[in-house]
């Protein structure tokens, strides 16, 4: 066999080796051996490799030294997730992040000396155990803590409080209201019973109902078989389908309204149903919101969250030295303006600092929007294409403090040592008053009585403070990007920020004295740092025009895009949001599959 | 005692279509109405807009069709209004502030959804399939469902799947340039709904209405209303139908698990093969039926069925016939509305959800001679609890005042839902007899177990609007529980 070094540029070093397709087929190999020294650039090399596809020769190219056989755009917990599964698969992965450290909105970062900050996501659950066997992510020292209660504080010096003990929990519901604990217990059950319908569909490429490719017929077969199967074989009943319906469908408080009489028990509820969207719990489609924080699990307990020890960044830096036995690359400080195309094919990325990256396939872990309007040239993409992503719904509607205290902070209602004071702390009264909250978020200023939901992780994991001391999230819910009266500046910021803490300094008796340090933090900021269009912390709005078949556009819900080898990864695709690693690990089984590739994994 | 084939409780339009129907095939039929006059909540329009045109061929009606074109006049306070006509292929602009782009995208968008929603209308004159009977008829109805979605190609398909999900200010933010065109459509989406235009869900609530009004959103006036509640009246009297009015049900009498006959409220008895309430279903399952008939977990989904109405109607009498600023004369057979822009509708919306209404209403009205006629948004139902009626009529003659300088109020009436309510006996003063969401629409519609016409009583049916397709004054409810009945008893 003949190989012919080809000399193109006194930096690169490619192999070019060019079957003729015919040959190949009647056993013989016929080589054409193209030679140049001149000096030509890699957008030649590419035509020249091009050329040759199109002309009916297999390309076996050994390319520079920096040819991938799949690029990953960004290091967030989903972008680790595709990486590691490729990895392991035997791919040449890199993973490209601007930041100097991975992990996207999954990070532990010290911003005040001594304290470690989750700065941006806090709590965990979603993350899936197949994808946290698979990655062995207990191997390289992920632990998640679960956290026994959550409460919530009333302005009349009353708390309601929620434990993970069903009999505790029942007393502290009975207090409010003694048919309330009942209809709780009927709630738990059907909301289980909505997560086990839903888990199946999160592992799912989502069928395309437009198609008539056999792969997405058998999709939509599979998706059918499964909500037909009959009631003893473990399937859903007509009524079970139409609850399932509804629950998609429904207003949390039209939702929690045929469970619950007490205002506390609802609003205490209601929270999951808002975190990080842009609607109100009176919006039809908020209760699948609901669903959509319940529907993790914690050692095996649904619904269950809790604490990753190290903060949150301890998942992503587990994933990265996951990635990195597995022979993956992470490649940091490399912030990727522009993906190469040609042909309709991708097959580089240019960096801030003008290398080029080439790799056989790249995947973006950026949102939608991010990665179509500024990396891809729009002359592109198809035009119904690109419309679909520009009005892509995608909105800012959470703030976040974090705090350095320099004790424990003290609550005017919860007891210390109370089990609900470990946990999520919320302050709202009612569900009408998260309502009010939306409404001004509606108008573009920031909620006069926000929904605030803060825990202090360094009570049940003390790596993250130093001893004695406390670091305390706050969630602020919610927070407009587009600040009505001229937008965000420094000093509107430092306002949100005062606002916020005097809100929870009603709640504490020594809350105002005992802060160190804080980060503010309004969607912009979260937008700037993470790369979040619009700081929306799901990568777009968990609606039903957003979810299964049409996140995040219609047509290209299968991780695909319109061009060539260019794949998403990011939570704008199925099935959204949250610590989660679904869309990662559901972008890596397409990869596989189109490779012919046979994993042996628990969630692939 | 007499006996009749059929008692229909409440003499609403549905219910008297319901009884033509059947009474064409010799069943003795018995429409028991509470009011002094039947038609129900078609009282409250002053034209029949939506009537089906199938019914009005299958029952022979002799009702004359108006042919002055209709127009459709959104005010804006620079008196620069935005006029438009719709035929039945095409929507004409007779004068507007809309520039050329805007209008072209306005009319796409209409026609979109006028593609659309035929997809959706073959399905309003059959009873809903169920999700997971397991009969062949039920499945075979849904493939025809989603085939004929699937007819639409795939692009529009992709379309439609995505937007039934989607709020109405989205959707127009993203195509229509122009805020008072923005404002009509997204008015016309939240008329008589619980929703504000940034609700999701607002998209499938203009598609379902214009499936059910033929695909057209802003033509109307196609009967007069008189005309057609006496025209129904004559015929179901005429096929032999007995009429009583002033006859208030109290209850439904049970034999076990059936129901045999009504009681009257004056104690009177009478008896049925077959009883059909056109009361709305949370009215009938609680007042008519009383609980003990039923099981917990029925009851607790007819109880969550949500019906809050929204509207409230208001009868201006003038001293002269108004005349709207900067308007020609003979653009006056219209239906004025004014919602300015999306914002305006969704601050009005705001209020509605605590139970108060805005300073910032939506108005919609007509006029004939001097009497207008108009239906104001959002006023709430309100529980135990009363609105300051004069405020809203004081509120609704300052907004209506900059566009007519001669308006000269001499009396004025005003229906707030509760009102509604107590005089038209509907839950909620909802006219539609239950929110058009998601999760009440097609096979959820009034609820599961009570869906398809059917209770679980033998032998009582539903023929409200609470039923599929819904309200609006269009007969469908009717003429399929009646097609239902004919197909059980033959």
């Amino acid at each position: 066999m003949l190989l012919i070094v080809e000399f193109i540029s006194l930096r690169l070093l490619v192999f070019l080796l060019l079957f003729r397709r015919f040959f190949v087929k009647i056993g013989f190999a016929f080589f054409i051996i193209q030679s140049c020294f001149c000096d030509i650039n890699s957008s030649q090399i590419q035509e020249i490799w091009l050329n040759a596809r199109s002309n009916g020769y297999i390309v076996i190219s050994f390319m520079k030294k920096n040819s991938y056989d799949v690029a990953i755009i960004g290091g967030g917990h989903n972008g680790l997730t595709t990486a590691c599964y490729l990895a392991k698969n035997g791919l040449k992965v890199i993973v490209l992040e601007k930041h100097s450290y991975t992990g996207g909105a999954a990070v532990s970062r010290e911003l005040h000396p001594g304290f470690t900050y989750s700065n941006c996501s806090y709590v965990c659950s979603l993350l899936r155990p197949e994808i946290f066997r698979d990655l062995e992510l207990s191997k390289y020292g992920l632990q998640i803590i679960p956290y026994e209660g959550s409460a919530t504080m009333l302005n009349d010096g009353r708390f309601y409080a929620h434990y993970s003990d069903h009999d505790l929990n029942y007393r502290s519901i009975a207090k409010f209201s003694k048919r309330d604990a009942e209809a709780y217990e009927r709630f738990g059950r059907d909301v289980m019973r909505q997560c086990k319908i839903i888990k199946p569909l999160l592992k799912m490429t989502p069928p395309d109902p437009t198609s008539f490719r056999p792969k997405d017929i058998m999709g939509l077969f599979e998706f059918a078989k499964y909500f037909a199967a009959k009631d003893e074989l473990g399937g859903l009943g007509e009524k079970e389908l139409y609850d399932t319906i509804r629950f998609w469908t429904m207003s949390v408080k039209d939702y929690l309204d045929e469970y619950f009489e007490s205002e506390v028990v609802k609003a205490h509820l209601a929270g999951s149903a808002i975190i990080g969207t842009a609607l109100g719990p009176y919006s039809p489609g908020s209760a699948y919101v609901l669903l959509h924080h319940y529907m993790g699990e914690v050692d095996g307990t649904v619904g269950a969250w809790g604490y990753s020890r190290g903060g949150m960044g301890s998942i992503t830096k587990a994933m990265s030295q996951s990635l990195l036995s597995s022979g993956g690359e992470i490649k940091t400080d490399a912030e990727v303006t522009k993906i190469l195309i040609k042909n309709n094919r991708s097959y580089g990325v240019v960096l801030k600092n003008g290398d080029e990256v080439y790799a056989k396939r790249i995947v973006s872990n950026m949102d939608v929007k991010r990665t179509f309007l500024n990396t891809v040239e729009e002359s592109k993409l198809p035009s119904d294409f690109y419309k679909a992503v520009k009005n892509f719904k995608i909105r800012g509607s959470s703030g976040k403090l974090n705090i350095a205290l320099d004790d424990i902070p003290k609550w005017k209602s919860i007891p210390v040592g109370d089990p609900a004071g470990t946990g999520d702390m919320h302050i709202t009264q009612s569900i009408e008053e998260m309502e009010g909250a939306y409404d001004d978020w509606k108008n573009g200023e920031w909620s006069r009585f926000p929904y605030v939901d803060m825990c202090v992780p360094s009570i049940n994991d003390p790596t993250m403070a130093p001893q004695g001391k406390h670091y305390m999230s706050v969630f602020i819910q919610y927070v407009p990007y587009n600040l009505a009266n001229g937008g965000w500046t420094e000093e509107k910021r430092l306002k949100f920020g005062k606002h916020v803490m005097g809100r929870i300094g009603e709640y504490s008796s020594n809350f105002n004295d005992i802060v160190l340090h804080a980060e503010i933090r309004s969607p912009k900021e979260l937008e700037d740092e993470v790369g979040l269009t619009e700081g929306n912390i799901f990568q777009g709005e968990l609606t039903m025009d957003q979810l299964m078949f049409n996140r995040p556009v219609p047509g290209f819900a299968q991780y695909k895009t319109p061009i060539n080898n260019l794949y998403m990864c990011g939570s704008s695709t199925h099935p959204g949001g949250g610590v989660m690693g679904a869309p990662g690990a559901n972008a890596a089984r397409e990869i596989l599959l189109e490779l012919g590739k046979q994993s042996e994994s628990h969630y692939i | 005692m007499s006996k009749y084939d059929i008692i229909i409780v409440g003499g609403g339009h549905n219910g008297l279509i319901c009884a033509s129907y059947l009474a064409k095939r010799k069943f003795k039929t018995l429409i028991l109405e509470k009011n002094t006059e039947v038609g129900g909540l078609a009282n409250c329009g002053s034209t029949i807009n939506s009537l089906s045109s199938k019914i009005v061929k299958d029952l022979n009606m002799n009702l004359i069709q108006s042919n002055k074109p209709s127009y459709t006049v959104a005010l804006e306070p620079s008196n620069n209004h935005t006029v438009i006509e719709e035929r039945y292929n095409d929507i004409i602009f007779h004068s507007t502030s809309a520039d050329q782009e805007s209008q072209k995208q306005f009319k796409s968008l209409v026609g979109k959804y006028k593609k659309f929603s035929s997809s959706l209308r073959k399905f309003m004159y059959n009873e809903p399939p169920r999700l997971k009977s397991g009969k062949n008829k039920d499945a075979w109805q849904l493939i025809k469902m989603g085939w004929s979605i699937r007819g639409l190609g795939k692009r529009n398909m992709r379309e439609f799947l995505r937007i039934i999900g989607l709020n109405i200010a989205d959707e127009l933010e993203d195509n229509i340039s122009n805020d008072t065109l923005k404002g009509l459509l997204a008015y016309e989406s939240i008329l008589g709904s619980n929703l504000g235009p940034r609700s999701p869900g607002t998209v499938l609530t203009l598609l379902y209405k214009q499936a059910i009004q033929e695909g057209l959103i802003f033509n109307f006036k196609k009967y007069e209303r008189n005309e057609f509640l006496s025209s129904l009246e004559g015929m179901c009297l005429n096929q032999g139908v007995e009429i009583r009015k002033n006859s208030g049900v109290k209850n439904i009498i049970l034999d076990g698990h059936s129901a045999k006959g009504v009681r009257l409220e004056n104690n009177e008895e009478i008896f049925a093969d077959i009883i059909i309430s056109n009361v709305d279903p949370k009215r009938t399952y609680f007042n008519l039926l009383g609980t003990e008939a039923l099981d917990t977990d029925f009851i607790r989904r007819a109880n969550n069925v949500r019906a809050k109405g929204n509207v409230a109607k208001l009868n201006l009498s003038l001293r002269e016939k108004p005349i709207i600023n900067s308007l020609e004369e003979n653009k006056s057979n219209a239906k004025f509305v004014y919602a300015p822009d999306i914002n305006y509708i969704e601050n009005s919306f705001n209020a509605s959800k605590y139970n108060t209404f805005s300073d910032n209403l939506c108005i919609e009205f007509k006029y004939n001679e001097n009497e207008i006629d108009a239906n104001i948004n959002y006023v709430p139902y309100v529980k135990n609890s009363t609105h300051d009626k004069e405020k809203i009529i004081q509120q609704s003659i300052d907004l209506l005042k900059p566009f007519i300088d001669n308006l000269n109020v001499t009396n004025a009436t005003i229906l707030t839902p509760n009102d509604i309510e107590s005089k038209f006996h509907v839950t909620g003063g909802s006219w539609n007899h239950g929110e058009f969401e998601i999760d009440q629409l097609f096979m959820m519609r009034p609820f599961y177990g009570s869906a398809q016409y059917q209770t679980p009583i033998n032998n009582l049916y539903l023929c409200s609007a609470g039923t599929h397709p819904g309200g609006g004054i269009t007969g469908i409810n009717g003429h399929n529980t009646a097609k239902k009945i004919l197909e059980e008893h033959r």
